[in-house]
């Protein structure tokens, strides 16, 4: 068996086609983060189709370095007296981890702060 | 019982009398102490209808049980009186060396009735009390009255509480200042004291405060700590202090913006919120008896304002004199908190009043010419410390300022009162409801007026998992925060240890069995505040208040919010209507707020 490469081979039949690779465009999200390590308005542009909060969360992980990582723990799970917000609201309002996120959209990671 | 005196101390300023007043154990165990206390001693004991401004209203400065026995955070105080501000219930929190003293001087607080006919001061020791010439104090602010009096007493323990010019020219939004930067800031209790011609109170004690059992909450204060030194929410609160909230009310579209027109302010980072005030930061404080140094002491340190000092400024006063009048200057703000610090007023009710009035100024329903020449317009720096000092002094148009919001309102007409930003007279902090519907009820049944400290809607609606646009479950969730809170201010300890180490009532149940030998669970802690709301509740139906006083603002119930994530919400009078059925129903008040025979008898009143 040839080490080379193969050419493709046409697919077989009417309706077939040679599929391309979609192309996903980046998008770019906004992340606070209100601790003891602060940061504001980090802008981290990620490679997702129609992500979850979860997908995202997973993608800071790997990928990325940040205030975050003082509150998100390697389980996606947070230090405890401490929250994620998407656009100001908590996510345990929303849908949790399975919210969906977009384009521009602002992540708080902030300690449950109180009172002023 | 141990933990308390038994007893205060009540001074008749007009007869220069003086009488010790035992309190019976039966009230410390129905309610404590604190706020629990003041309500049943002031509705025994001030008569119906008692004018706030006359010598007839009574003045109390009332520690609680926790108070003077190393419990972390319980070196607070409550002033209860009748507000001239509200014509009703007003209790007003500080900390400050006082508590302590009153309590090593053998009284659990005092009670000031009366009014002197020269100005005073008070001068008490373990021996006993001295009403003092005070000619020297008076016009004095209180910076000057207290580092005065202190110098006097040659005793840097001493505790003192003084007013400003603004008490002593019965400014409705006055204040009583201790130890310099700690304010019972709300409701005017400056101009109760002022009234009476009280300058000040000096207090030293030479006596230990009795425990049950000492080493016990010694050890509660050890094993806390070590929570805390795990928490982060602890860490960050003692890194960035209360201007980290700032940064949250942002994000959540609760910031206080323009007279409360938006909910949101993008300048307003990185100059004015913990990023600001971390830049000027000198060093960390602790209050008296708390291993949490949460207090920022910060400077300015270059341009007009260099040089000035002082602990803070807290979110509340970066919301009411920042965002809330455009104003992105951190050295403007210090400079504002100082003089209200010094003159005596009120910086949440200060603020309000300006951002109101540069809301007037900016419609076109009032002039230079109303106002002696001073225009006072959103983001103008200058016109803002201006209307402090006028209004402090009561200085030409400062007369109608002095006299709150509300008074402002009805004095510039037209309709202005949609966006007079207040509850029964009392100017809002720095929370926008429109963004967490919790907030609005919790301003609209406050019986001192819209109110922060009775309960903190935004670790439910904006940080917990509570919708924040929505009504339902909304009126239980604030009875909870308010009985929780309720326990915390009769037992007299600062509320935000509680919630950020975090420390249960559970636990305060154990500090408290430590302090007096009494076993009281979090359940029947819970079961005493809710008879200490129902009975404010029954001293303001007493002094004229009806279910149409707990409302808010047309602004908050009828104008969508223009930005944020709560973009288009506003809160509507039917959803209002339903949280008010909803926790007068949990109350057992009938629909009227009023209390039915049926709650009167389950909590014996």
């Amino acid at each position: 068996m040839s080490l080379e490469p193969q050419p493709k081979q046409p697919s077989e039949g009417i309706n077939s086609e040679v599929r391309e690779e979609k192309y996903i465009p980046p998008m770019t999200i906004i992340i606070n983060v209100f601790g003891t390590e602060f940061s504001l308005k980090q802008p981290i542009t990620l490679d997702l189709e129609s992500p979850t909060l979860r997908d995202v969360l997973a993608a800071l992980q790997r990928h990325h370095e940040g205030a975050w990582r003082s509150i998100l723990k390697e389980d996606l799970s947070l230090q405890e007296g401490c929250v994620v917000l998407v656009n100001g609201r908590n996510i345990a309002s929303l849908e949790k981890l399975e919210t969906k996120i977009r384009d521009g959209d602002e992540i708080t990671f902030t300690v449950l702060v109180a009172g002023g | 019982m141990k933990g308390i005196c038994g007893k205060l101390l009540e001074i008749d300023l007009t007869s220069g009398k003086t009488k010790t007043l035992p309190v019976k154990k039966e009230h410390y165990e129905k309610y404590l102490g604190g706020r629990g206390l003041g309500i049943r001693l002031l509705y025994d004991m001030l008569p119906p209808k008692t004018d706030p401004l006359s010598p007839e209203n009574l003045l109390f400065f009332l520690t609680g049980p926790l108070t003077g026995t190393y419990v972390t955070g319980s070196s607070k105080f409550v002033v209860v009186t009748k507000s001239p501000l509200t014509q009703g219930w007003c209790d007003s929190y500080s900390s400050g060396r006082i508590s302590v003293e009153l309590k090593k001087a053998g009284y659990d607080g005092l009670v000031i009735r009366g009014k002197s006919n020269q100005p005073c001061y008070l001068r008490m020791d373990g021996k006993g009390v001295e009403i003092r010439d005070a000619h020297f104090l008076w016009g004095k602010d209180s910076f000057e009255t207290e580092r005065m009096l202190r110098e006097m007493e040659k005793d840097p323990n001493v505790g003192v509480s003084s007013i400003g010019p603004a008490g002593e020219k019965l400014v409705k939004i006055a204040c009583i200042n201790s130890d310099l930067y700690r304010q019972a800031g709300r409701g005017g209790v400056g101009a109760v004291m002022g009234s009476k011609n009280l300058k000040a109170i000096v207090v030293k004690g030479n006596k230990s405060v009795e425990t049950f059992d000492r080493q016990a909450i010694v050890d509660l204060n050890r094993k806390n700590y070590q929570v805390a030194l795990k928490s982060p929410v602890a860490q960050a609160r003692m890194k960035f202090g209360t201007p980290l909230t700032l940064n949250v009310t942002h994000v959540g579209g609760i910031l206080p913006t323009m007279n409360f027109r938006f909910g949101t302010w993008e300048k307003a980072l990185e100059k004015i919120d913990s990023v600001g005030v971390y830049k000027s930061l000198k060093s960390h404080k602790a209050c008296l008896s708390c291993f949490i140094h949460c207090s920022l002491v910060t400077e300015v340190s270059e341009g007009k304002y260099k040089g000035i000092t002082l602990e803070g400024p807290e979110y509340e006063t970066l919301g009411m004199f920042g965002s809330n009048q455009l104003i992105d200057c951190l050295p403007v703000i210090m400079q504002a908190n100082i003089l209200c610090d010094k003159l005596g007023i009120d910086t949440i009710s200060a603020g309000n009043i300006i951002a109101f009035v540069m809301e007037c100024f900016e419609r076109e329903l009032i002039s230079s010419s109303q106002t002696e020449g001073l225009e006072i317009r959103f983001g103008d720096a200058d016109a803002s410390l201006a209307a402090v000092e006028r209004m402090a002094m009561r200085q030409g148009f400062g007369d109608v300022l002095a006299e709150g919001v509300k008074s402002v309102a009805h004095y510039v007409g037209n309709g202005s009162e949609r966006f007079a930003m207040h509850v029964k007279g009392l100017e809002f902090p720095a929370y926008e409801p429109r963004g967490a519907f919790g907030s609005g009820l919790s301003y609209a049944v406050s019986p001192r007026g819209a109110c922060h400290r009775r309960a903190w809607p935004p670790a439910k609606e904006v940080l917990g998992g509570y919708p924040p646009y929505t009504i339902e479950g909304k009126a239980a969730m604030i009875k909870e925060l308010y009985d929780e809170n309720c326990v915390l201010h009769s037992l007299l300890v600062c509320d935000m240890p509680a919630k950020f180490i975090p420390m249960s009532l559970d636990v305060y149940s154990q500090y408290y069995h430590g302090a007096s030998g009494e076993s009281v669970s979090k359940e029947d802690f819970l079961k005493i505040a809710d008879r200490i709301e129902t009975l404010i509740r029954m001293f303001n139906n007493r002094e004229g208040f009806t279910r149409k006083d707990d409302t808010l603002p047309y602004r908050t119930l009828n104008e969508p919010l223009p930005d944020g994530p709560a973009k288009g919400q506003s809160i509507g009078e039917e959803n209002l209507n339903k949280m008010i059925d909803e926790y007068y129903a949990l109350r057992g008040w009938d629909v009227s707020g009023t209390p039915t025979e049926a709650t009167l008898r389950r909590h014996q009143l």
